[in-house]
C-alpha cells in the first residue's frame, strides 16, 4: 500500500506593514509556496470614520476632510464634494473659477498618475523611474504651492468657487513646465513602459473582461483599461469639460489580453498625455472674472438626497448626500474607486504567483485612505 | 428616459407596486423591501434599461427606520436612477442583490458593518472596516463611543489625564 | 619563507602555516575593503542615476559610509527570533561568507604571480566552492522561523542551482581556448589587445561571455534576478530576520560577490592583467589594469540593477533552462568546431577576432548615441523661477 506525500497549504500574512501594499492593507493568503489558492483582503486599518465626522461639521467645514480621503489627488477629492453640494444648492460657479478648477484638477491628475505609475514600477523592481517621476512631481507641487500654499492636502476649493486666485505670470510658468514635462516623461517611459521584462510581468496578468469590470463596478482607468469607453467628464459632463477637446484612452490589448495589468497601466500613461493637452487649452482660454459664486454664509440645502459623480484620478468618486435641512449633512457616503477595485482581488487572485498579486495591486492603483475612509 | 417612464416599465413587467418619491433634487423609485429582488432583476435584464452597474448602496438612519438606497447606472443608454426602500430599525432585514451585481458584495458588507442591516442571501456577511469583535454599529444616530477596546482605555478620565498641561 | 626558517628558527611546517595565515588575512582584508567600497559605489551611483546625491555626509564624497554602516551594525542588539533553530541561525552567515570568500584564493588580483593558489584545477575549484552559498541560504531561510524567509530561501536556492549549469558550460569555451583549467594558463592565453581577449575571439566565445555574465548576476542574486530578496514582496527574503553583525556578514558577502563577478569576468574573458610587451612584469601596472577592468564590470552590474525591473520566478527559470543552457551548449559546440577549422587554416583566428570586436564597437557606438539623445531631451529647462 503506497502512501502519498502530503503537501499542506500555508497561510501567510501579507501584513499591514509591507513595502508593497500601497498603504496599510492586509492580505491573508493561502499558498503552497508560490501559487496562491485563496486570498482574502482585510481592510479597515485606516478607517477614520470620516463619514461619521461629516455629521457633526458644517457643510463648508467638511472640505479639509475630503483632502484626507485621497491625499494623493486631493484637489480632485475636494472638487468631488464641492460639486455635489453645489448641485444640491444650485449655485452657479463663475467661469474663471471653473477654469482654475480644471487647471488645478488636471495638474493634480498628472501628479497622481505619476505616483501610481511610479509605485507600480517600484513594485516590479525598477526603482529608478519612481524617483524620476517624483522629481517631475516636485515641479507640480511647486506650481500648486504657488496658488494655494500647500503641497499635498490643498483645501483649495470651496463651495461656489476657489479660495485664492492664480498669481500673475502663472500661465507662463505652467506652459514652461509642460514643455519640459512632455519630452522628459516620454524618455522615462522608454525606460519602463516599453521594456520587455516589464511587459512580461504585466501582460496577461489579472485580466478583467468588460462584463466583469462592469459587474464589479470598476471605475476610471481600471474600467477603461478593460475596454469600456466611459468617462464621467465625457458622458456626463460637469464644469467646462464639454468645451475642451480631449480623447478618452481605452485598453486595446496591445500586448497580452484585454483588461490585463498592462492595459490599465497604459491607460494611465495615456491619460497623462491627455491631461497635458487639456491644460494647454485651458491656459489659452481662461477669462477674467470672479473666483467665488454667491453662497449664503450658513449653507442649508433643502431636505432630500442626491448622488453626484466626478472623475478623480482613481475612478469616479460618488458622493451620496442626504440632507435634512440642518447645518451639517445627515448622511454622506463616499464611494471611491479604490473600494470597488479592491473587491475584485479575491476573484482575480486564484492560481497566480505572489509576484502577480503584487503586480495586480500595483496596476489597480489602490490607496489605502481612499479604501477605508 | 426619466423616472416616470422607468416606473411605468417596471409596473408593466413585474406587477410590483412602485411609487415615485419626489424630493427637490430628483425623483427616486420607492419600493417595499420584499420586492427588491424582482425589481432589480428586471432593471438589470431589461433591454431598454440594462442597468448593469450598481454604483453605490447605502443606508441612512432616519428616526426609527433605515432608508436604503441603491444607485444604478446604465452605460449603454446613459441612464441613472435611484431605488429607495426602508426597513425598521428593530428588524433590519432585506434581500441581498449579490447574485445580480458582484459589486454589492463589499457595499453590503460595509452597510452591515456600520449600520447593522442584515442581508438575506449574502454569501459572506461579516465586518469589513471594523475589527471582528467590535460591538455596536457606529453610523447609527444613537451610537455611543465605547469606553475602551481590548486593552486600550478611551474613557474621558484617561483622555483628560493624557492631555493635562 | 627563508626569513622565518633561518632567522626565527621555525620548522618548515610552522613557517608554512604562518605564511598561510598572513596571506589569508591580506586576502580577507582586500575582500572586506572591496566589499565596503562596492556598497558605497552602489549607493552613490544609484543616487546619481536618480537625479539625487548619493551618500555625501561621512567623509569626502561619503566614502567612509561603509565604515559607518559597519560600526552601526556591530553596535546593534544581538537578537535571535523566538523559535528559531539557534545553532543553524548562528553559523549560517559565516557559511555564506565562506562560500564567497574562498573563491578569492584562485582569482588573480594582479598578474599571474599574484594568485594566492594557482591550482591546476583553478576554474573547477571556482565553480564548486560557490555552491556552498546555496546551503547557507537554505539554512538562513529555514532557521529564521518565518514563512516569508522560508519562501525566499527556497526560491533563492532553486535560482542559484539552476544558473550554475549555464555558467559552468559557458566556462568551457575559454577553457577550450586556453587548453587548461588553471587560472594562470587562462590569463596567459589572452593578450592585451581587445581582440585577443577571450570574449571577442569568436562569435561563440562572445556568446559564452554573455551567458557567463548573466549567469553570474543570477548567482549573486542581483537584479534583474533578485526575486528572493525582492524588497516589495518578501521584505528582503531569507535575511529578513537577521540583524546586527550577522546581517553585516550577509551584506559583506553580497557586495563582495559583486566584486567577484567583476574579478572573475575580467580574468576569464576580458584579458585580465595582460600588458603590452614592453611594460610586462611591472606589478603595479598589472594590478592597475586588472582593477580598472574589474571596476568597469562592477559599474555595469550596478547600472543594470538600477535600470531593469525584475523577473518573476517562472520567467527566471525559463530563462535559465530554456535559453541560457542551449546558448551555452551552442557556444561550446561552435567553439570546438571553430578550433578544428582553425587547426587547418591558422589565419582564420585573428580575422574572426577582429570582426567580432568591430561588431561589438559598432553596437557600443549606437548605444552611446542613444545616451546623447536622452541627455538632450532631459535638458529642456523648466523655468519655474
Amino acid at each position: 500500500m503506497t502512501s502519498e506525500l502530503k503537501t499542506e497549504h500555508i497561510t501567510i500574512n501579507m501584513g499591514p506593514q509591507h513595502p508593497s501594499t500601497h498603504g496599510v492593507i492586509r492580505f491573508v493568503i493561502k499558498t503552497d509556496g508560490e501559487i496562491i489558492h485563496e486570498c482574502d483582503p482585510d481592510v479597515g486599518y485606516l478607517h477614520r470614520g470620516i463619514e461619521k465626522i461629516a455629521e457633526s461639521v458644517t457643510w463648508q467645514g467638511f472640505v479639509p476632510f475630503t483632502d484626507r480621503v485621497d491625499y494623493v489627488a486631493s484637489m480632485n477629492a475636494n472638487w468631488a464634494y464641492c460639486l455635489a453640494v453645489e448641485k444640491m444648492l444650485g449655485t452657479e460657479v463663475p467661469e474663471r473659477a471653473e477654469y482654475i478648477r480644471v487647471i488645478a484638477g488636471e495638474l493634480n491628475r498628472i501628479s497622481s498618475h505619476l505616483v501610481a505609475i511610479g509605485a507600480a514600477d517600484m513594485d516590479m523592481g525598477a526603482i529608478t523611474p519612481f524617483v524620476q517621476f517624483l522629481r517631475e512631481r516636485e515641479y507640480i507641487n511647486d506650481l500648486l504651492e504657488m496658488i494655494c500654499g500647500a503641497r499635498l492636502t490643498y483645501n483649495y476649493y470651496s463651495i461656489g468657487g476657489v479660495n485664492y486666485d492664480i498669481p500673475e505670470g502663472y500661465s507662463k510658468k505652467v506652459t514652461g513646465f509642460l514643455d519640459h514635462f512632455e519630452v522628459a516623461v516620454e524618455q522615462m517611459h522608454r525606460l519602463v513602459t516599453y521594456n520587455q521584462i516589464f511587459i512580461n510581468r504585466f501582460a496577461n496578468v489579472g485580466a478583467v473582461s468588460p462584463e466583469m469590470a462592469m459587474d464589479y463596478n470598476f471605475v476610471g482607468p481600471n474600467l477603461r483599461g478593460s475596454g469600456v469607453k466611459y468617462d464621467v467628464r465625457r458622458n456626463k459632463p460637469y464644469s467646462i469639460y464639454d468645451k475642451l477637446d480631449f480623447e478618452i484612452p481605452i485598453g486595446t490589448a496591445s500586448v497580452g489580453t484585454l483588461g490585463d495589468c498592462y492595459d490599465r497601466y497604459f491607460v494611465r500613461v495615456e491619460e497623462i498625455r491627455e491631461s497635458v493637452k487639456i491644460l494647454r487649452q485651458c491656459l489659452q482660454q481662461i477669462p477674467a472674472g470672479e473666483i467665488q459664486g454667491k453662497v449664503k454664509n450658513a449653507i442649508k440645502p433643502p431636505v432630500g438626497h442626491k448622488y453626484v459623480r466626478t472623475e478623480t484620478p482613481r475612478g469616479d468618486t460618488g458622493y451620496f448626500i442626504y440632507s435634512d435641512g440642518k447645518t451639517s449633512p445627515s448622511r454622506l457616503k463616499i464611494r471611491t474607486g479604490s473600494f470597488t477595485g479592491m473587491s475584485i482581488i479575491p476573484e482575480l487572485a486564484r492560481n497566480i504567483f505572489i509576484a502577480d498579486l503584487v503586480a495586480i495591486i500595483g496596476s489597480l492603483d489602490i490607496v489605502a485612505p481612499e479604501l477605508d475612509r | 428616459m426619466n423616472t416616470t417612464e422607468i416606473i411605468d416599465l417596471i409596473q408593466k413587467n413585474t406587477q410590483v407596486a412602485v411609487k415615485a418619491s419626489e424630493n427637490c433634487y430628483d425623483t427616486s423609485i420607492l419600493i417595499e423591501p420584499k420586492d427588491v429582488l424582482p425589481v432589480m432583476t428586471f432593471l438589470k435584464s431589461s433591454r431598454d434599461l440594462s442597468f448593469k452597474v450598481l454604483s453605490s448602496h447605502t443606508a441612512v438612519h432616519d428616526g426609527n427606520e433605515f432608508k436604503l438606497f441603491w444607485n444604478l447606472l446604465s452605460y449603454e443608454h446613459n441612464l441613472e436612477t435611484t431605488i429607495e426602500s426602508s426597513v425598521p430599525v428593530s428588524s433590519p432585514k432585506v434581500q441581498s442583490v449579490c447574485e445580480l451585481w458582484k459589486a454589492a458584495d463589499w457595499l453590503e458588507r460595509e452597510s452591515y458593518d456600520l449600520f447593522g442591516v442584515e442581508y438575506i442571501g449574502h454569501p459572506d456577511l461579516r465586518r469589513i472596516m471594523l475589527p471582528e469583535d467590535w460591538e455596536g454599529f457606529p453610523l447609527r444616530k444613537d451610537y455611543q463611543s465605547p469606553e475602551g477596546y481590548q486593552d486600550i482605555d478611551n474613557s474621558r478620565s484617561e483622555i483628560d489625564k493624557r492631555f493635562k498641561p | 619563507m627563508n626569513l622565518l626558517t633561518d632567522t626565527l628558527g621555525m620548522t618548515e611546517l610552522w613557517a608554512n602555516v604562518v605564511i598561510m595565515l598572513i596571506v589569508c588575512t591580506i586576502v580577507f582584508a582586500v575582500f572586506a575593503l572591496m566589499s565596503g567600497i562596492t556598497s558605497w559605489a552602489e549607493r552613490r551611483i544609484a543616487g546619481r542615476m536618480q537625479s539625487r546625491y548619493g551618500c555625501n555626509r561621512v567623509g569626502p564624497f561619503g566614502i567612509l559610509q561603509f565604515v559607518a554602516d559597519a560600526v552601526k551594525l556591530i553596535l546593534k542588539e544581538d537578537l535571535i527570533p523566538d523559535g528559531a533553530d539557534r545553532f543553524l541561525y548562528k553559523i549560517t552567515p559565516y557559511l555564506c561568507l565562506m562560500g564567497v570568500l574562498a573563491t578569492l584564493v584562485v582569482l588573480p588580483l594582479g598578474s599571474r604571480a599574484m594568485i594566492v593558489a594557482d591550482l591546476n584545477v583553478g576554474v573547477l575549484y571556482f565553480i564548486s566552492i560557490t555552491s556552498i552559498v546555496v546551503i547557507g541560504i537554505l539554512m538562513a531561510g529555514w532557521s529564521s522561523n518565518n514563512k516569508w524567509s522560508l519562501l525566499g530561501g527556497m526560491r533563492s536556492a532553486a535560482q542559484i542551482v539552476s544558473y550554475e549549469i549555464p555558467v559552468a558550460m559557458a566556462l568551457l569555451t575559454p577553457i577550450l581556448i586556453a587548453g587548461s583549467l588553471s587560472m594562470g594558463d587562462l590569463l596567459d592565453s589572452q593578450g592585451w589587445l581587445p581582440w585577443e581577449w577571450a570574449a571577442f575571439q569568436t562569435p561563440f566565445s562572445a556568446l559564452a561571455f554573455f551567458v557567463f555574465f548573466i549567469g553570474s548576476l543570477a548567482e549573486g542574486n542581483r537584479t534583474p534576478f533578485d526575486l528572493p530578496e525582492a524588497e516589495s514582496e518578501l521584505v528582503s527574503g531569507f535575511n529578513t530576520e537577521y540583524s546586527g553583525f550577522r546581517f553585516a556578514v550577509f551584506f559583506m558577502a553580497e557586495y563582495g560577490n559583486v566584486f567577484l563577478i567583476g574579478l572573475s569576468t575580467t580574468a576569464l574573458f576580458l584579458g585580465g592583467p595582460n600588458l603590452p610587451g614592453f611594460l610586462q612584469g611591472n606589478p603595479f601596472l598589472s594590478v592597475a589594469v586588472m582593477m580598472l577592468k574589474t571596476f568597469f564590470v562592477m559599474f555595469v552590474v550596478i547600472w543594470l540593477r538600477w535600470t531593469l525591473p525584475r523577473f518573476r520566478i517562472d520567467q527566471l527559470m525559463d530563462l535559465s533552462w530554456k535559453y541560457l543552457l542551449p546558448c551555452a551548449l551552442i557556444a561550446f559546440f561552435g567553439q570546438s568546431v571553430f578550433m578544428l577549422v582553425a587547426h587547418e587554416i591558422p589565419a582564420i583566428t585573428p580575422i574572426t577576432a577582429i570582426v567580432v570586436f568591430i561588431v561589438f564597437l559598432l553596437t557600443m557606438v549606437k548605444f552611446f548615441g542613444r545616451i546623447r539623445t536622452n541627455y538632450k531631451e532631459q535638458s529642456i529647462p523648466v523655468g519655474l523661477n
